[in-house]
């Protein structure tokens, strides 16, 4: 009796042993990284690296906590109030934990990636292909991986970074909030930085990214107008964004961009265009009778016949009239009726365009590759469809209707 | 580890304190009798004579004069009644007793019947008789014929005057209590807006009155038990009969009687004998200074014990839910207390999780916290000389030593604290960078957060686990204060109070608990008494039907007016 107790009780004891040793090692003072001790990371470029220093040029932007804080409270700023809340670093590397570990050699504090808001790939690298960037920081588990992924058109990411607009906003925060202020932006697409990971591996998809300007190199979608003397603010220095920077191939190389009005046309075609402002009229004259305010969804059904593949994407806009121009405007149904066919045949018009030039780059920004796979997986083995995408019949057909066609507020 | 014996020694002698083989009664000596050789006059307890009284009055003042009377405070007067008749002597406590009372109705009576007695202008009282001095001569309400010694003892220590008689064994105890006590005036620690301001007193038949003028049933029962060695101290258990479940009753009796100490000289040291667990850091008691509240929860099914000597009832059992309960949730609507419950819920929450919650953010999870914040916090963070964690622990003892010192501070001297505590610890501490104005953000409401609850024990729980707490939330963050959690939830169903689980309410559940713990019903829903007390009627009140339609005052003026009309 005795000593199966005591057997028993020694089998406790180890059980209750092993299980706090297999509880509490799973975390512990190893974990104890305060956050003053932190260089808070929230933006990071990745751009191509100068010949013979490495691969990649890894730029952070990282806060001044005291500069914040100074410019909020007032006062007890000290040195560093008057300057930027921030400050750039870059290094090279041949991989990106390479050029990480140079640039913790220049940092006093250990470089924390857990508040990263943005990722800004350089155009050059993005030239050369992202996947094996976007794989290793993927991979790293400290990052964010809710931070937005974009493109820098004919800039350095780094150089993006280094912008500070005047109401002591860096680019970063202003870039993420661009992003988060609505849930979609007007004029390009929104890609997390996972997103982009895990869409990327997708088959029959291609990854479209969004494009950030240096201030006052585009003139696209009204951007330049605030730059212009009398325009308000004209020492604008947030980047720009818009347009879509279209990559394809296994290596997700930089293919083509999409200007401001293809990007429209894309967001058609994604069902994404959320409060879209569509013009109607004589357009030679950029004269204009009608504005519509409009909501776009989209229906894209996948047709087989014989062995044919063919597509057909529905757009279906819905919406009020937002202004009238012109004076010959009724309330008679007919004229409804007008406006919304002439609208149809607008987003038709405009979504058929931004297609041609998918299909153009071979970047199947819509995943219609991966319909057929999903949906005739026998037919996807026998296909090749990067080469097949670029001929690819898609009928693009749209219908809108309005709403509330009377109510003016 | 095992102590080992060694065997070099002898064995030691087992004494055996002998018990008496019958329940314990009050009044009992628990004390081992030793033989008379053996007993050292110094050492023993005096209350442990259990002998009769001497019928001759000279022998029993002598014992008295070696026994209590030798104190300064205990008064023997000696009377002749008359000439032929017996001696008498009255012993009383000054500064215990009414001297009036004595003085008037107990010396003054017997005077009087002395002289009708001589005189022989009344047929006289035969004064050697105790009964007929009882019956006949003396004006006092409250009176007890005793034959014990112990008991003349235990009568003069409580504040009665015991009268002896010459030739006579047995004795009268007569109820002369009346020393300067504190009018009953509102609690202190238990403010409410609507409820009553009557709050217990350090009387205990005060006390029992109070909570029987809440309760006017024949159905209160009120049972005095006499606790302690040396001292005597009387404890009332009140209970509800044909609610209270009598197995309550029975056990607070048994734990009362062998409790086996000097003096009980607090509620909390009858508390702590009656309680099922000793170690555990959780109240098992919810105490009050509230006649209303026992009231209240006497008929709910508990058993309340009140202490001579202490302004504050203990209940009997106790559930964790008991803690946030209050009188006010009785006396508004119940919309108003459910949210107020919700708050109070929420502050020990607070109380408990919000230090430890920011360390483990700050200092194990920064990427957890909005970049904003987490931006904000590194900024009020930055310059300070010390990691969160010792930050954290300077300002908790520092609102400990704080909060100590209040409590001691004579109250003319509360303004200093106020500018101390608030301007040293707050202002100076964040302006000399020793901690961060976030930190002073926190301490500060964990510290208001901890006043929330009616009871302070339970709070002072949380406050005597937080520094383990915040220990484990630095090194293991977010997972620590969960695994920590985990611990004290599994402590806590472990625990029960009179053999009611303590989480009971939740787990187990009754029916209707749910309309009153977190959240409050209607009080017309609120039908059951606290079930988990198991009480022998279960319902408090039937489904209340409102016994006529909403007035129509109008109609009742117009038919005035026009009954009037034609009066007229």
């Amino acid at each position: 009796m005795r000593p199966r107790s005591a057997r028993r009780s020694r089998k406790r004891t180890a059980l209750v042993i092993l299980c706090l040793v297999l509880v509490l090692s799973t975390s512990g003072c190893w974990d104890y990284h305060p956050v003053t001790t932190r260089a808070l990371v929230v933006g990071m470029a990745v751009d191509k690296g100068e010949t013979g220093q490495g691969r990649y040029e890894v730029t952070l932007q990282i806060v001044i906590p005291q500069a914040i804080k100074g410019a909020a409270g007032g006062g007890a700023g000290g040195a560093a109030a008057g300057g930027p809340p921030f400050y750039i670093t870059s290094a090279n590397g041949e991989t990106f934990l390479e050029a990480l570990k140079n640039l913790q050699t220049v940092n006093g504090r250990q470089i924390f990636l857990g508040h990263v808001r943005v990722v800004i790939f350089g155009e050059g690298l993005a030239m050369e292909g992202l996947r094996p960037i976007v794989e290793e920081l993927a991979r790293y588990a400290e990052l964010d991986k809710a931070a937005f992924s974009m493109i820098a058109r004919g800039a350095k990411g780094k150089d993006i970074l280094a912008l500070s607009s005047p109401p002591d906003k860096m680019a970063s925060t202003s870039l993420h909030s661009t992003f988060t202020v609505a849930d979609q932006h007007p004029n390009t697409v929104r890609v997390r930085l996972a997103e982009f990971y895990i869409r990327g591996w997708e088959p029959g998809f291609d990854q479209g990214l969004p494009t950030v300007f240096m201030p006052g190199t585009t003139t696209e979608g009204g951007a330049a107008a605030t730059t212009q003397p009398g325009g308000g603010g004209q020492d604008r220095t947030e980047p720009v964004v818009g347009g879509v920077a279209l990559l394809n191939d296994q290596a997700w190389r930089l293919v083509d961009w999409l200007s401001f009005e293809e990007t429209t046309g894309l967001l058609y075609l994604l069902g994404k265009a959320e409060h879209d402002s569509l013009r109607l009229g004589p357009s030679e004259s950029g004269e204009y009778d009608e504005v519509l305010h409009l909501v776009i969804r989209r229906k894209v059904r996948l047709i087989t016949e014989g062995g044919q593949i063919r597509f057909r994407i529905d757009l279906m806009g819905k919406g009020r009239i937002g202004e009238v121009r012109s004076t010959t405007l009724t309330t008679t149904e007919g004229d409804f009726v007008r406006i919304q066919n002439e609208a149809a045949r607008a987003i038709e018009a405009q979504a058929r365009e931004t297609l041609r030039r998918l299909q153009e780059a071979g970047s199947d920004v819509l995943g219609l590759g991966s319909m057929v796979l999903y949906q005739r997986p026998e037919l996807w083995e026998k296909i090749d469809w990067s080469s097949l995408f670029p001929t690819v019949p898609v009928e693009v057909r749209a219908t809108v209707r309005l709403k509330r066609k009377g109510l003016i507020s | 580890m095992r102590w080992k014996k060694p065997k070099s020694l002898p064995e030691p002698i087992k004494t055996v304190t002998p018990r008496p083989a019958r329940p314990l009664l009050p009044g009992d000596s628990v004390w081992p009798e030793k033989s008379s050789s053996e007993t050292s006059e110094e050492l023993t307890p005096s209350s442990r004579f259990g002998q009769e009284i001497p019928a001759k009055l000279d022998e029993a003042v002598r014992r008295l004069k070696s026994g209590i009377a030798a104190s300064s405070d205990v008064i023997v007067r000696e009377l002749v009644l008359s000439d032929e008749g017996p001696r008498a002597a009255v012993v009383f406590v000054d500064g215990l007793v009414d001297k009036k009372r004595i003085d008037e109705y107990i010396i003054g009576a017997l005077r009087q019947a002395d002289r009708y007695g001589l005189s022989g202008a009344k047929p006289g009282v035969d004064l050697s008789s105790v009964t007929a001095i009882l019956e006949r001569v003396l004006s006092v309400s409250e009176t007890k014929e005793i034959n014990q010694f112990s008991e003349v003892e235990a009568g003069v220590l409580t504040g009665d005057t015991v009268l002896l008689l010459d030739g006579s064994s047995t004795a009268l105890d007569l109820g002369t209590k009346g020393w300067d006590k504190r009018s009953v005036s509102e609690p202190q620690t238990e403010r409410t807006i609507r409820g009553p301001r009557e709050g217990f007193v350090e009387t205990l038949s005060t006390n029992v009155a109070l909570v029987r003028r809440e309760i006017a049933s024949p159905d209160l029962r009120v049972e005095y038990i006499k606790v302690g060695v040396r001292a005597k101290r009387t404890v009332a258990l009140m209970y509800m009969k044909g609610i209270t479940n009598p197995a309550i009753v029975e056990t607070a009796r048994k734990r009362l009687a062998a409790i086996d100490v000097d003096a009980i000289l607090s509620d909390y040291a009858v508390e702590y004998y009656l309680q099922d667990h000793f170690l555990t850091p959780f109240p098992l008691a919810r105490s009050t200074e509230r006649p209303d509240f026992t009231a209240r929860e006497v008929l709910n099914g508990k058993l309340a014990i009140l202490t001579d000597g202490s302004p504050f009832s203990v209940l009997f059992p106790t559930v964790l839910t008991d803690f946030f309960r209050t009188t006010d949730d009785y006396t508004g609507s119940y919309t108003v207390v459910t949210l107020t419950r919700f708050v109070r819920l929420l502050a020990n929450f607070i109380t408990f999780f919000l230090a430890p919650g920011y360390i483990a953010l700050i200092d194990v999870h920064p990427d957890l916290l909005p970049t904003d914040l987490a931006v904000s916090i590194a900024g009020s963070r930055e310059g300070v000389p010390f990691p969160a964690i010792i930050e954290v622990f300077l300002m908790v003892i520092a609102f400990e030593i704080l909060r100590e010192g209040t409590v001691r501070l004579p109250g003319m001297m509360g303004q200093t604290i106020g500018i101390v505590g608030g301007l040293v610890i707050g202002q100076a501490a964040v302006q000399a960078k020793i901690v961060s104005d976030i930190m002073v953000i926190i301490i500060a409401l964990t510290a208001i957060a901890s006043f929330t609850n009616a009871d302070y024990q339970i709070a002072a729980t949380w406050r005597l686990l937080l520094p383990f707490l915040l220990v484990v939330a630095a090194l293991f963050g977010i997972y620590g204060i969960a695994l920590f959690a985990l611990l004290i939830i599994a402590h806590i169903t472990s625990l029960t109070s009179f053999g009611v689980p303590y989480t009971a309410t939740v787990s187990p559940v009754y029916p209707g608990g749910y309309l009153d713990n977190f959240i409050q019903a209607p009080l017309g829903m609120l039908r059951t008494r606290l079930l988990f007390t198991r009480p022998l009627d279960k319902k408090k009140q039937k489904p209340y039907r409102q016994p006529m339609e909403h007035p129509d005052l109008a109609a009742a003026q117009k038919r005035a007016e026009r009954r009037r009309g034609d009066g007229q």
